[in-house]
């Protein structure tokens, strides 16, 4: 058993010892295009480097405030968007309970008839006054539905 | 002085690291855009750590280089008709299936071990030639291969075996 293991060992030493002197050859016989392109990148990229120590390390700062406004461009879209998504929501929701065909005196159905797509851009161009006045409206639609609620319990009870 | 020291690394490694890049891409062109690639951003990010820090760092850059091209091949020939396969056709692999009279001679078994280890999947490859041949510890070639240190000793184990079945036949 450790017989076995010794010479399995000593077939790999050797394989290693043979596979280094091979890949070391290789080496050494590049070809000289190859060695010189690789001492030619070598070089570029210290020359690289120099320069780049000699000047001061500038970071281009149009870039950082670009990125910086553009993901906060991107979290106002996105925040929009499921802003949008919520208040479409909401109001189709509450049309559906409150039947508008009966209730409503006007055809308000139709004029509400806009399609979520146009919801999502008026409500994520809203600046941050008007957002607040369409929370205010979800939580007095939500107030007026709980008064609902609580009226009908009352009546049953 | 650290930048000579570097120059010295890269004069010392640049050799090699082409040969392992040659081996995982299979021409000449791709592993030349290889390793200049890593030694650029080995120079750019990584000039001021310490020089033992380098030869991880370096090969690190190098293997991710090799991945990026691998990535790079499959998503060009899924999207080409015209791919080829005889592009990954590596020309020692074809020449190791030619048996002259001779073979027993120590060039061939030489030539053999090349091809050999050219026909190695990538990962056997490059950890054999990270570990075995640049000497790299167990733990510097799991983090240049981003892989564990326990695929690191499974990889180099198989491509061990691998290669002493090439000289198992020069024994008989």
């Amino acid at each position: 058993m450790t017989e076995d293991k010794g010479s399995k060992d000593s077939n790999e030493d050797k394989t290693l010892e043979t596979a280094r002197a091979s890949l070391d050859q290789s080496v050494d016989e590049m070809p000289d295009d190859i060695s010189s392109a690789l001492a030619a990148a070598r070089q570029r990229a210290m020359q690289r480097a120099t320069s780049a120590d000699s000047t001061s390390p500038e970071i281009d700062r149009s870039n950082v405030v670009e990125g910086h406004f553009s993901s906060k461009r991107n979290r106002m879209v996105w925040g929009g968007a499921m802003a949008a998504s919520c208040a479409a929501l909401t109001l189709s929701l509450v049309l559906q309970q409150s039947g508008t065909d009966a209730s409503l005196p006007l055809n308000l159905e139709g004029s509400l008839a806009f399609d979520e797509e146009d919801s999502m851009l008026i409500l994520a161009e809203m600046d941050e006054t008007e957002w607040g006045l369409v929370q205010e409206l979800e939580f007095a639609l939500w107030l007026s539905e709980f008064g609902d609620e609580a009226a009908a319990a009352d009546f049953s009870g | 002085m650290a930048m000579q020291q570097l120059d010295e690394f890269l004069a010392s490694s640049e050799k090699r690291a082409f040969r392992m890049a040659r081996f995982a891409v299979g021409n000449d062109a791709d592993a030349l855009d290889i390793v200049q690639d890593a030694m650029m951003k080995l120079v750019e990010n990584y000039r001021d750590r310490a020089a033992e820090q380098w030869p991880p760092l370096f090969y690190r850059i190098l293997q991710n280089r090799i991945m990026d091209f691998h990535r790079g091949k499959k998503w060009s020939w899924l999207f080409s008709k015209s791919a080829n396969d005889d592009d990954f056709v590596l020309d020692s692999a074809e020449d190791s299936t030619e048996r002259p009279a001779d073979w027993l001679s120590a060039e061939r078994m030489s030539a053999d071990i090349l091809a050999e280890i050219e026909k190695l999947p990538n990962k056997q490859q490059q950890c054999f030639l990270l570990r075995g041949w640049e000497g790299l510890s167990v733990k510097d070639t799991a983090e240049a291969m981003n892989v564990t240190e326990g695929s690191v000793k499974q990889h180099y184990s198989r491509a061990l075996a691998k290669l002493s079945g090439v000289l198992e036949q020069y024994d008989d």
